[in-house]
């Protein structure tokens, strides 16, 4: 309708001046720093090229952090896939028992990271921790679960995976809800196996679903700071320093604006080209109905 | 053998409980421990003495209240916001026909992909320049609007039938009066989604607060319970954990008799 | 109270910025070569009496819908004017031409009870409380939904559902009622029960009734004048009667009645007819008006074709045979329900039930210069 023309734009306006300020000019405003050099205080910002970036990509604790970042965010996302869906299907069932595990699974989800992070520090604790104590039963020597540099990221993933878990399987198992009781009828008529059942029929079905959660799984890991500062505080001797936290030590604390605009300009290179390979990949493979 | 396999199934089911709620029992058996009594090997699930001080020292060892205070302004504060500015939006993305329609969308779904620990570092920046760095604003701009909730509120706002309007409208009901009395009340459980989305994210977080803060007037509940891992006398694990009960139970609390409605609202949007 | 007159109207669609409805046919001859613009009105022209019941019938897409949400104001006017009463309406908001609308879905506010819903238009126009409860109950009674007010529209029927609709456009008290195919999601009998309510209803109101249907029994059934539609055009506007008995194409001759008109190519019936109606293509008739006789019976109808039966369909009080001939097949409406498949029967035909269509598939009126002589 022609005469209201004006009313979606006021309606659209605060909306779109929030994501103005806040995310589309800073994204901005980050390139336009990752070629200056800047250190908070000083009025000057001269231009300095590429000098970020080589410096970075000159910085082997740099090269270290996005391994890091790598491996964390591929040993979450495989992990969640891997146990989500046979969990899911487990789950999928009536029952009080059935209903409580799924409530259990799900808990830690609506729990703050910094609960869970302080929670699991606690039992992971070296000298008096629940862990520790535990596999001494089994004839283990205490383990330096966030202490040892060989250990320490499997920790971190660990509690990422305990965390965020339940929240993938029950959409899981809301997708498998959603799936026509017809189809697995027709198959019981077909007389098919349950295992042609789940590779035919439930798997399919569910790829949207599961491309939903690994590519959400994927961008939340990349993103990881909280566990590790809280957790580790990077270390030890920087084996848990991952992109997000390179870039709060590298603006925070050691007040280089410029090179922590950079590798925020890579994070973000990545993220992008995560995106793109995952839905150029999976995009085909996808059963849409 | 189906009772055996029963059975197994049981004892599958009550392992799979316990792995994911025992950390909150072992929270909670902590935060009423002696400092002596956490250290000691092997270690008690019930503890000898329950010692409820440890919660008063837990909430005397920093400006709980102040970091109470400010969680409930921040979050409540984003709630409202979020209401006014996403409902209209998502209205007008839904059911409007404007020039540069395609170039504001554009702009929701980039936001939708840029993660908030990407642009901290600029965020800083600009709010320090604003000179509202470690103030409630700083916690609450960011976030006054949300293009997931647009999203979301966008494709419910879509399925209204179009007569339904047709009949507002020679109702002589104007546009606003369309989103509230009726576009509204017909979207409540995205609503709520949204909402609850937001109320978990806002509560819990913790990294904002944290970059964005630098004394403890703004600090929020998370920022202050995780300070106390870092005490100079070293970790007093029992107040630690108080503090942590302090934080969680009020949650868990919530989530257990809410359980199905606060499930059926995360897992909403997974599923189209 | 107000008649509405339309003056010129067209509605043209512009791709780029409002979206064509989907049900909107479009016709290929209208969209112009360099815009993208799709026209779904064309130059229209119509005067709606006021007090009538005026039905706008025609196929789907014919753009009967797009018409009247126009007059609602819920479409944009391209071109020419709407009047409503002696107000033009082009630039009014819809809330502002005091017109009551019912929907095909009945459009309740689902959220809101049956009150709620009765009474929005008039909270919408501040009218004071007592009043409004006043006005409320009256209309409640009228259609029967005392005992549902405090009900929510998804606990109701259909039939309930759509009283709450009138309700909801009677509440209003508007100049003008405008229902877009309100029927068609009930049941048969319901339907037929709902019909009727609504002629009653027209007749106790006297206010002007706009009606789009596709179809035609309901627009035979209800209207005053019937405005036939097609590709955007008005084809036919007229009573119900003369719809029906004098139609002006091919296209009103077969959209009105079932089983619908049989037409056909003139054949060797040209030769029947006087030498300046040579331009004559196509003749038709009514099934009722075909008449089935045995081979071997005598008899003397002004045509009588040869004819096979190919199927019979039993419908209680007539039958419909479907019959082949050197013409085609036609479908004939009879009482008759004795001959059954592939017997040989003869097609017989008075002349004055005969219609003559030319090229264009226009009417002609040959009926009275037909050369008696030379029938056999």
């Amino acid at each position: 309708m022609r005469k209201h023309q004006i009313t979606p734009y006021i309606f659209i306006a605060p909306a779109i001046l929030v994501f103005s300020v806040f995310y589309i000019y800073p994204l901005m405003y980050m390139g336009y720093l990752s070629f200056h050099s800047w250190n908070f205080i000083s009025v000057e910002k001269p231009f300095v090229g590429l000098d970020n970036y080589i410096r970075i990509f000159s910085d082997p604790i740099f090269y270290e952090t996005v391994w890091n970042t790598l491996k964390y965010a591929f040993f979450t996302v495989a992990l969640i896939v891997i146990i989500a869906i046979p969990l899911a299907i487990w789950l999928n069932q009536k029952g009080r028992i059935f209903t409580a595990a799924q409530g259990a699974v799900f808990s830690p989800h609506i729990i703050s990271l910094v609960s869970v992070s302080m929670i699991w520090m606690w039992i992971m604790d070296v000298d008096y921790g629940l862990l520790n104590w535990i596999v001494s039963l089994f004839g283990v020597k205490s383990v330096g679960w966030l202490t040892n540099p060989n250990v320490a990221m499997y920790s971190l993933i660990f509690v990422s995976v305990w965390k965020s878990l339940g929240y993938y399987t029950l959409i899981i198992i809301a997708a498998l809800q959603s799936i026509p009781k017809d189809l697995y009828e027709a198959a019981a008529i077909d007389k098919a196996s349950k295992w042609r059942v789940f590779s035919k029929i439930t798997f399919p079905m569910l790829t949207p679903t599961i491309f939903f959660i690994s590519i959400i799984a994927l961008i939340n890991s990349i993103q990881v700071f909280e566990t590790i500062d809280i957790m580790t505080g990077g270390g030890p001797i920087n084996s848990t320093t991952t992109l997000v936290y390179y870039i709060y030590e590298e603006g925070f604390n050691n007040f280089h604006l410029g090179t922590a605009s950079a590798a925020g300009m890579v994070l973000l290179f990545i993220l992008m080209l995560l995106t793109i390979l995952y839905f150029k990949v999976l995009s085909n493979r996808v059963h849409y109905q | 053998m189906s009772n055996l396999k029963k059975i197994l199934t049981r004892i599958g089911l009550v392992a799979v409980i316990i792995f994911f709620a025992f950390p909150f029992v072992w929270l909670v058996s902590s935060s009423v421990k002696t400092v002596a009594e956490t250290l000691s090997i092997p270690p008690t699930l019930v503890p000898e003495n329950f010692q409820w001080n440890n919660f008063v020292s837990a909430w005397n060892s920093g400006p709980f209240l102040q970091f109470l205070i400010n969680s409930i302004l921040v979050t409540f504060g984003v709630l409202v916001l979020q209401v006014i500015t996403v409902v209209p939006a998502a209205y007008a993305f839904a059911r409007y026909e404007f020039t540069g329609k395609k170039i504001l969308w554009a702009i929701t779904l980039i936001t939708l992909m840029i993660p908030l620990q990407l642009i901290f570092l600029p965020v800083f920046l600009q709010l320090s320049s604003w000179g509202i760095l470690d103030s409630l604003w700083g916690l609450i701009l960011p976030f006054a609007s949300g293009a997931f909730g647009i999203f979301m509120l966008r494709q419910t706002f879509m399925q209204v039938p179009n007569e339904i309007l047709d009949a507002a409208r020679l109702d002589k009901a104007s546009e606003l009066k369309i989103v509230w009395k009726i576009m509204m009340p017909l979207s409540k459980p995205t609503i709520i989604t949204m909402l609850l989305f937001t109320f978990i994210s806002r509560w819990n977080d913790y990294f904002w607060p944290l970059v964005m803060t630098t004394t403890e007037n703004a600090r929020t509940l998370p920022v202050g319970v995780a300070m106390l891992r870092t005490s100079e006398t070293g970790v007093d694990w029992n107040i630690v954990m108080a503090a942590n009960v302090i934080l969680v139970i009020p949650i868990l609390i919530v989530y257990f008799f809410a359980q199905k409605r606060i499930i059926q609202a995360f897992t909403y949007t997974g599923v189209k | 109270m107000a008649g509405i007159k339309i003056k010129n109207v067209s509605k043209t669609y512009q791709n780029t910025n409002e979206r064509v409805p989907k049900r909107i046919h479009i016709f290929k001859k209208k969209i112009k070569e360099n815009t993208r613009n799709v026209q779904v009105i064309d130059k229209i022209n119509l005067d709606i009496k006021d007090g009538s019941f005026t039905v706008l019938v025609g196929p789907s897409g014919c753009g009967k819908s797009t018409m009247l949400r126009m007059i609602a104001g819920l479409e944009d006017i391209t071109e020419g004017e709407v009047w409503v009463g002696d107000k033009l309406v082009n630039h009014m908001s819809p809330g502002d031409r005091n017109i009551s609308m019912v929907f095909q879905n009945y459009a309740l506010y689902p959220t809101m009870t049956v009150r709620q819903n009765i009474e929005f238009s008039l909270e919408n126009i501040k009218v004071p409380k007592v009043e409004r409860d006043r006005m409320v109950k009256d209309v409640a009674e009228t259609v029967g939904l005392m005992e549902y007010l405090d009900t929510k529209p998804g606990k109701l029927s259909g039939g309930q559902r759509q009283r709450v609709a009138l309700a909801r456009a009677i509440v209003k008290r508007p100049d003008v009622y405008i229902f877009d195919e309100p029927l068609s999601n009930l049941d048969a009998k319901l339907r037929a029960e709902m019909r009727t309510e609504l002629i009653q209803m027209h007749e106790k109101l006297k206010t002007t009734f706009i009606y789009v249907t596709h179809d035609q029994v309901e627009a035979m059934s209800m209207a005053d004048e019937i405005v036939l539609m097609n590709r955007g055009e008005i084809m036919q506007i007229g009573s119900p009667v003369d719809i029906y008995n004098d139609p002006k194409n091919i296209f009103v001759a077969q959209f009105m009645g079932t089983p619908s008109m049989n037409v056909m190519p003139i054949g060797e019936l040209i030769n029947r007819l006087e030498p300046h109606f040579q331009h004559v293509s196509y003749f038709g008739f009514r099934p009722e008006k075909g008449i089935l006789l045995g081979r071997s019976i005598l008899h003397s109808y002004e045509i009588e074709i040869a004819s096979k039966i190919l199927t019979r369909e039993i419908l209680g009080a007539e039958t419909i045979y479907k019959i082949e001939n050197k013409y085609g097949v036609q479908n004939i409406k009879t009482t008759e329900t004795h001959y059954s498949l592939g017997e040989e029967v003869n097609l017989c035909l008075s002349l004055d039930s005969l219609y003559y269509f030319d090229h264009d598939e226009q009417r002609v009126y040959a009926d009275k210069t037909v050369l008696e002589a030379g029938i056999s």
